[in-house]
């Protein structure tokens, strides 16, 4: 299948503690073309003196950012996070283990910014910027998936994800950013999602969909695009328009929406909700990208806006829109007043696609057939920008929990994996954090193996047969690599998925054959 | 020789307190531009003080994390507290009442401190992981603290020290009135290196003391939907 070895399984749960130096040294993605990079303005190409305007780029950064600076300092190397990144567990190469990774651009801080450095480099482990430390960072910054699940273990917080987002902006402005996420940020931004795909394209498949749903359910359900006046839009990974099994999550929003009986829209000018601007760090595209969703929310005026299932999109959405884009509520400058006068503060801002859902399952609103997904056994994997750098509902935790009741009330059979692996602790798929390209699939596959190790676990002990999960990334990158441990691509599916097929909807054929046909029974 | 550790003092000591001063007003006045709370995160003030305080006082997410580290790392900086809290006696006449009262306690903290010590040294020394990811800085920084802890314990339990010139020189100090320092290899080293932590306090890991305080992953509050959070200069580009 490839020129790399799948590991193998180890005893589940395990520390990993054999060391093997350089082991993913020469996994490096693509360098961004000219084009991408200017496209999100950066230069093009490797500029003149790159060495002196990486190191002025980094002080820009330490003064703009508290979590940079604070984060460089404040390691004492306690080796606490060095067991806990997926990467390292599944390649042993010591410098994915948080600190070191860290220590790949703090060792430069070191040499340029502190006193220690400057005056005794060795003694403190500093260096020079120099192209074989470009080469490592453009190497190990892109085996990093920013899933932050160093950060919950670290005494002080320190989150690796802010040091890589800095790395990369870094690079990015000297002109050495990575293909993928660049060129994705201008399809974005020039067309409206990250696939490229036009608008009537758009409108096309969504009728494919309408048509797939009626024939099932006998219903017409619609799937609305550009619909000014609508109560709700919708602003959901562009994934869930063509790619397996997102399309199936896509169906399963539009039946809640039917059948809650309101009135949504999608935008074709804001096709995406995936925002790669914080995977390189960029605050400016962070902003540009989230202000095409407040550009279309204005447009089309609508009061609410619902969140699909995209893991890093939705930490955007909930901790990011309102700062960069005054989506939310609080807001009292004009910037803000704009949008947040137009919108009903008497819903959360933005709010997840799976909050909708609950909110109506705890009103009683859907009725469901459980037995419809009782060929399944289900496990849910937490996506780790959902579970780490976000929240639903109205307390801490609310994330953990409202994606596992939505999939109880849709199904019986439910198990949770290893206490370790989930929620707050959670694994990374191995595919985010713009990591989802095949010129690093060795690493993803590699750094699939500890979700792999415990979906195995509940495989093996409570026979699952299943993964839900609420994110593209995970989705796309669990289709792509389960095979490569011997689970079945089909394995992955969307949470409302699996809600969307146990949904009876009033009317449809499903609720005709349960209560019969002709009979008014409506309980 | 009393002189020259006067010198020493004050310098350490104002090296100490603009360092320190300068490095925290550097972290405060550095903005947060975005909500980056590791979740889940308390949803009000009064929770992130609660959050803060279980970091600071019981290091929760360490607990978390590894068991060995915690233990010693909880023995090293509890025993330190301890000992440093006793200390006060040197520095105070009369002596406050509660420093009188952990007085026995604190003699034996040092033991814990200095256990933690070796226990986190160990470690750095026999596991890979934290071998792999150790400068020689980090080494000399235990050493450092050891030796403190060790020539202290050297003065209360092998050979005695003065130690009410000893108080008398500190209380004189403070007044900035230079009297006798007792000539004790043990206290002079000791002595000595207090003042060399004293001084890479500012410039060192050692900041860590402060920086969690101002660590955006454990201090935000989580709340980005319900109120607009604005850096100033991410303010400008709404403009």
């Amino acid at each position: 299948m490839a020129d790399f070895q799948t590991p193998e399984f180890r005893q589940f749960p395990s520390v990993p503690n054999r060391l093997q130096a350089d082991a993913t040294k020469h996994l490096s993605p693509f360098v961004a073309k000219p084009d991408h990079q200017k496209n999100i303005g950066f230069p093009g190409e490797l500029v003149d003196n790159w060495e002196q305007k990486a190191i002025e780029k980094m002080g820009e950064l330490l003064s703009k950012y508290r979590s940079l600076q604070v984060y460089l300092d404040s390691c004492v190397k306690c080796g606490a996070c060095t067991d806990k990144c997926h990467y390292f567990q599944g390649t042993s190469d010591p410098k994915n283990m948080p600190v070191a990774r860290q220590d790949l651009l703090r060792s430069v801080y070191r040499r340029y910014y502190t006193i220690a450095g400057k005056y005794f480099p060795k003694l403190v482990g500093a260096r020079d910027m120099t192209r074989e430390v470009l080469d490592e960072w453009h190497s190990y910054f892109h085996q990093c998936s920013q899933c932050r699940r160093c950060s919950v273990f670290c005494p002080y917080g320190i989150d690796t994800a802010e040091i890589s987002m800095a790395a990369r902006e870094i690079m990015d402005s000297v002109g050495h950013g990575q293909k993928y996420c660049n060129e994705i940020l201008g399809k974005v931004q020039t067309i409206g999602n990250n696939l490229g795909l036009p608008g009537p394209a758009l409108e096309a498949t969504l009728e494919e969909f309408e048509e797939e749903i009626e024939e099932d359910t006998g219903l017409p359900v619609k799937i609305p695009i550009d619909v000014k006046g609508a109560d709700i839009l919708l602003i959901t990974p562009s994934a869930d328009f063509f790619a397996e099994p997102h399309i199936d999550g896509l169906m399963g929003y539009a039946k809640v929406f039917h059948e809650a009986g309101v009135n949504w829209t999608l935008s074709s000018y804001a096709s995406e909700a995936a925002n790669f601007s914080m995977f390189i760090g960029s605050y400016s595209n962070l902003k540009k990208v989230a202000e095409r969703i407040r550009k279309a929310a204005l447009d089309l005026g609508v009061k609410r806006i619902v969140v699909g299932e995209c893991g890093h999109a939705w930490r955007v959405a909930y901790s990011f829109w309102n700062t960069v884009a005054g989506i939310g509520s609080g807001g009292d400058d004009v910037y803000a007043r704009e949008l947040q006068k137009q919108l009903d503060h008497s819903y959360p801002i933005p709010q997840h696609i799976c909050e909708f859902t609950y909110d109506l399952i705890k009103e009683n609103k859907l009725r469901f057939n459980k037995a419809e997904n009782d060929h399944r056994t289900v496990t849910f994997h937490d996506s780790c920008n959902v579970a780490r750098g976000s929240r639903m509902g109205n307390y801490a935790g609310g994330q953990f929990d409202i994606p596992r009741a939505l999939i109880k009330a849709s199904c019986n059979n439910f198990v949770d994996m290893d206490i370790s692996t989930i929620k707050e602790a959670t694994y990374c798929c191995g595919g985010g954090g713009g990591l989802l390209t095949d010129d690093l699939m060795e690493i993803r596959v590699k750094g699939a193996l500890p979700r792999m190790e415990a979906l195995n676990d509940v495989v093996k002990s409570d026979g699952v047969t299943h993964m839900a999960a609420i994110c593209a990334i995970c989705k796309a990158q669990f289709a792509k690599i389960l095979p490569y441990y011997n689970f079945p691509m089909d394995m992955i599916l969307s949470t409302h998925q699996l809600v969307g097929e146990a949904l009876v909807m009033k009317g449809s054929l499903q609720e005709q054959e349960l209560d019969g046909n002709g009979d008014d029974d409506d309980s | 020789m009393s002189v020259l550790f006067a010198l020493l003092f004050y310098a350490a000591t104002a090296l100490f307190i603009a360092g320190l001063a300068y490095r925290i007003g550097l972290y405060f006045k550095t903005p947060a531009p975005l909500k980056i709370p590791t979740t889940p995160a308390p949803t009000t003030q009064s929770g992130v003080l609660w959050r803060m305080a279980r970091e600071v006082l019981f290091f929760e997410s360490l607990f978390k994390s590894n068991k060995w580290i915690w233990l010693f790392g909880y023995l090293f900086h509890v025993g330190l507290a301890l000992v440093l809290m006793r200390h006060l006696r040197y520095f105070t006449d009369p002596t406050w009442g509660w420093v009188e009262f952990i007085q026995p306690f604190g003699i034996y903290a040092s033991f814990a401190m200095v256990a933690g010590l070796l226990g986190l040294w160990l470690r750095r020394v026999l596991v890979p992981r934290i071998r792999y990811i150790s400068n020689p800085s980090d080494h000399l920084m235990l050493f450092l603290l050891v030796m403190i802890g060790v020539s202290g314990m050297m003065m209360k339990f092998v050979s005695h020290t003065d130690i009410v010139m000893v108080k008398q020189y500190m209380l004189g100090l403070m007044r900035f009135e230079i009297r006798d320092l007792p000539m004790d290899g043990p206290l002079l080293i000791h002595l000595t290196l207090v003042a060399v932590l004293m001084i890479i306090f500012p410039i060192s890991k050692l900041l860590h003391a402060p920086g969690i305080l101002f660590s955006p992953t454990r201090n935000q509050v989580d709340n980005p939907r319900e109120k607009r959070h604005l850096a100033s200069w991410a303010a400008e580009l709404d403009k």
